[in-house]
């Protein structure tokens, strides 16, 4: 094994077109993944038919070294547009922006780079040394399991609505009753489509995602007086600050395992484990740090970057040893094999473990280069904050509205996204907790069609989530860290309760 | 000077994206389609499936046959959405000028649930390019034969799980078919995606499975995975041990026929011209080796417009039966 690795290394650097490749991978990625919509699915999509005269090597260390790239550059517009260049770098706005916004932008995306590429290196490694055992895990998954994967995401609403509950789970509803639109996965049953064919595939995630973060903030913003005295001012601060490091390390580690575990299962994707890293970091926080999530935490920009980064590479696992994508880029990237002339899967590993090994050895590379080449489009990046809001806001939406539109070539979901963009801004001003809104969105379906694929899986019976002792684990394991803060208080006024009697 | 090269790295890959993006629209000239001169610009291929998938796949593979063939730009768009519905919508709002195509694998079906409100007066087939050939399948550690399977269908009855991907759709059209067909009592459970299907199979989740040849080769060279029965009237020669459906009595053989349409009312010199490319395009070699490496030519796929517009339109009528039987 190791021995291929070497020789992948070598076909990496030695061959002049793989280095070319592996150089505009992250090129193109950096700047790709960036622009809003542009994402990294729709970059390999339009670099595919490019790469079919290439040799294989060549054309695999490109395509995977972008989507690699992509799941961190994303975070950049979240960081400082606040309009996420891909529907994972979601969670990183929460605390990104807010940071950026106080001037830490070149922190905020120093701290990006550094988690992503520590996690995806912790992804690479898992991949050339696991894979085989972390596909059998995978194999393990099933509906029962991914319900309750989802059922315990569902349960953080409460870390992540702050002070008022209750909006959290009015967000979380609304965010349920939106996943419900559109063509109903098991039956075919149509719902809440009005007759409207463009409604029977559903709402996207990305167009709401893009309404209600990127245009709410443009028309909050637009409320406001623009004289250039309220520019922010940037405060200069080194890339990788060895403080803020050591207050991080933690997070990357539990997040980077959290979205490697993520990454591997089928059915869910690197958005889920975004979102499920972001919401356990929150909730294993100490207390008095709570209320700093949302408002700049370092932590929350880590553990949301590791994690993705990390489940990006995991989708990978079950991609090349048993030819099963585990997300939207990853089914293309299969695509891209099978136009190669290649099918991925176990035979390939066989067949050709030579090329396997070249495009490890590509994103083993090209993560270490990562770090490296990140400087300069930091330094660029970062200036985009000072540039006036009345310039920058309308190209955000220009923007916005291209990168929706060519999501799936609709009109429709450019209207979708203004309307988002509308009902954020009127949420956010009565202070809803719009996460609690995204949390529904991505989990509704995940957790709706797998449980009722498993009642129709065990033919009725609803003993299957209990029989399974994955499935039985996570379910006590969410119910248990439900009440635990309830029991807990209640547990401290009885004590207190007590001290004051015996006093 | 850093701060130039800083510059200089991201002006060069702004200008390699925009490259990469633009991939051919450079003449966009507007002339009327007439048949003398078509193609005459840049012809554009809406996908109703997502990218990556057979139907995605199928479109690419002639896509970049009948780009030489035609001497023109082909782009292709995926349109995602109501199994080929959203597509079919927005090329009916276009122009009928011969510039905006369709591939497609479940027009009959939607058409036959109702969910494509545009039937064969709207839109023409221009060639069918495969007849997919569907298999049931199991894991290699549950069954060995068709019999087994039966054997056990039989002693629990409902309770046999078969995965097929999505609902009211192709694959859960099969199962009812074969139901119907083999006297079975199965229990299908739609699944998301192929992979969190095969994901089932594989892991011991789900005990059966109805799937094309293609999306299982690797799982099912490595062993892993074996077809038990072919949806077809003859043997297959890389399976020449699994018994056919038509052997079994059972009249049960269809499967995904991929083609391309267009409007009804297009010039028919055009549908002539892009039906004689494609046929060109059917027998290049390059085309031959994608359907071999996919086992897509296991069946005769190319039907010129005519006959497959007569075929469609049986398919129509036949699936209407089972869909009512089955939305009920």
């Amino acid at each position: 094994m190791l021995e291929y690795l070497w020789i992948g290394i070598l076909n990496v650097v030695t061959e002049p077109m793989n280095l070319l490749m592996l150089f505009l991978s992250i090129v193109i990625g950096y700047i790709g993944g960036a622009i809003p919509g542009l994402s990294g699915t729709m970059l390999i999509v339009i670099l595919l038919p490019v790469t079919y005269s290439f040799e294989p090597a060549a054309a695999f260390i490109l395509l995977t070294g972008i989507y690699s790239v992509t799941a961190l550059s994303g975070a950049f517009g979240s960081i400082l547009l606040r309009t996420p260049g891909t529907p994972e770098a979601i969670f990183t706005t929460y605390d990104g922006y807010p940071m950026a916004q106080q001037g830490y932008a070149g922190r905020a995306l120093g701290i990006t780079i550094i988690s992503a590429v520590i996690g995806s290196l912790f992804g690479v490694f898992c991949l050339i040394t696991l894979t085989p055992l972390l596909a059998n895990v995978a194999l393990s998954f099933s509906s029962p399991e991914y319900f309750a994967l989802a059922f315990m995401g569902l349960t953080v609403v409460a870390s992540l609505s702050g002070k008022d509950i209750l909006k959290g789970l009015i967000g979380v509803l609304f965010g349920l009753m939106i996943a419900t639109v559109g063509m109903d996965a098991l039956t075919g049953t149509l719902r809440y489509t009005f007759n409207y064919t463009p409604l029977t595939s559903g709402i996207e995630l990305i167009p709401v995602i893009t309404g209600l973060f990127a245009l709410s903030e443009f028309i909050k913003r637009s409320t406001e007086s623009h004289n250039l005295g309220n520019a922010i001012k940037v405060v200069k601060t080194k890339l990788f600050e060895r403080e803020i490091f050591k207050k991080i390390r933690g997070t990357i580690a539990g997040t980077s395992v959290i979205g490697m575990f993520i990454g591997i299962l089928p059915g869910v994707g690197a958005t889920t484990a975004a979102m499920l890293a972001y919401s356990e970091t929150v909730r294993w926080s100490k207390k008095e740090e709570k209320d700093t999530f949302g408002k700049g935490n370092p932590k929350g920009i880590a553990a949301s970057e590791a994690a993705s980064n990390s489940a990006g590479i995991g989708t990978l696992v079950p991609l090349l040893s048993l030819g099963i994508p585990g997300g939207a880029t990853a089914a293309i990237l299969i695509g891209a094999f099978i136009l190669h002339g290649m099918q991925p899967g176990p035979m390939l590993f066989n067949s050709d473990p030579i090329l396997m090994y070249t495009i490890f050895a590509g994103l083993l590379i090209s993560n270490i280069l990562m770090l490296f080449l990140s400087t300069p489009f930091i330094k660029i990046f970062e200036k985009i904050i000072k540039v006036p809001y009345s310039v920058l806001g309308p190209l955000i939406v220009v923007l916005c509205l291209i990168g929706t539109y060519t999501l799936r070539n609709s009109f429709f979901d450019v209207i979708i996204m203004v309307i988002f963009g509308i009902i954020g801004y009127l949420l956010e001003r009565f202070k809803f907790p719009l996460a609690t809104i995204i949390l529904g969105v991505v989990l509704g379906p995940i957790a709706e069609s797998q449980f009722r694929r498993s009642v129709q899986m065990s033919d009725g019976d609803f003993s299957i989530f209990f029989t399974r002792p994955i499935s039985l684990t996570l379910i006590v394991v969410s119910i248990i860290m439900l009440f635990l803060p309830i029991i807990m208080k209640y547990i401290r006024d009885r004590k207190v309760n007590k001290v004051d009697n015996s006093a | 000077m850093k701060r130039k090269i800083n510059y200089f790295i991201v002006l060069i890959s702004i200008f390699t994206i925009f490259l990469a993006a633009c991939n051919g629209d450079s003449d966009a000239s507007s002339e009327s389609g007439e048949a003398s001169n078509y193609p005459s610009r840049n012809i554009e291929v809406l996908v109703g499936h997502g990218a990556g998938g057979g139907t995605d796949l199928f479109a690419r593979a002639v896509v970049n046959e009948l780009e030489d063939i035609l001497d023109v730009n082909i782009n292709v768009v995926n349109q995602e959405g109501g199994a080929g519905v959203v597509a079919l919508q927005n090329a009916y709002n276009a122009p009928s000028d011969g510039y905006t195509l369709i591939a497609d694998a479940a027009f009959s079906i939607t058409t036959a649930a109702g969910t494509n409100a545009y039937g064969l007066d709207d839109f023409t087939p221009i060639a069918r390019f495969q007849n997919d050939t569907y298999a049931l399948w199991v894991n290699a550690e549950d069954f060995s034969s068709i019999e087994e399977f039966i054997e056990a269908v039989e002693e629990n009855p409902g309770q046999v799980t078969v995965g097929g991907t999505g609902s009211l759709g192709m694959d859960e059209m099969t199962v009812f078919m074969l139901e119907q067909a083999a006297d079975m009592d199965l229990n299908f459970v739609p699944m998301e995606g192929a992979g969190e299907m095969h994901a089932g199979v594989l892991g011991g989740h789900l005990d059966a499975m109805v799937d094309e040849f293609g999306p299982t080769k690797s799982l099912a060279d490595d062993g892993s995975i074996v077809p038990l029965v072919v949806f077809s009237e003859e043997r297959i020669d890389e399976f020449p041990d699994v018994p056919t459906t038509v052997e079994l009595g059972w009249d049960l053989t269809d499967g995904n026929e991929r083609a391309f349409y267009i409007k009804s009312d297009t010039d028919p010199e055009i549908i002539e011209i892009l039906e004689n490319a494609m046929k060109e395009a059917y027998e290049s070699e390059d085309y031959k080796r994608y359907e071999e490496d996919n086992y897509l030519h296991l069946r005769d796929g190319w039907l010129n417009s005519a006959d497959f517009e007569e075929r469609t339109e049986e398919l129509i009528e036949k699936y209407q039966v089972i869909m009512d039987e089955l939305q009920q």
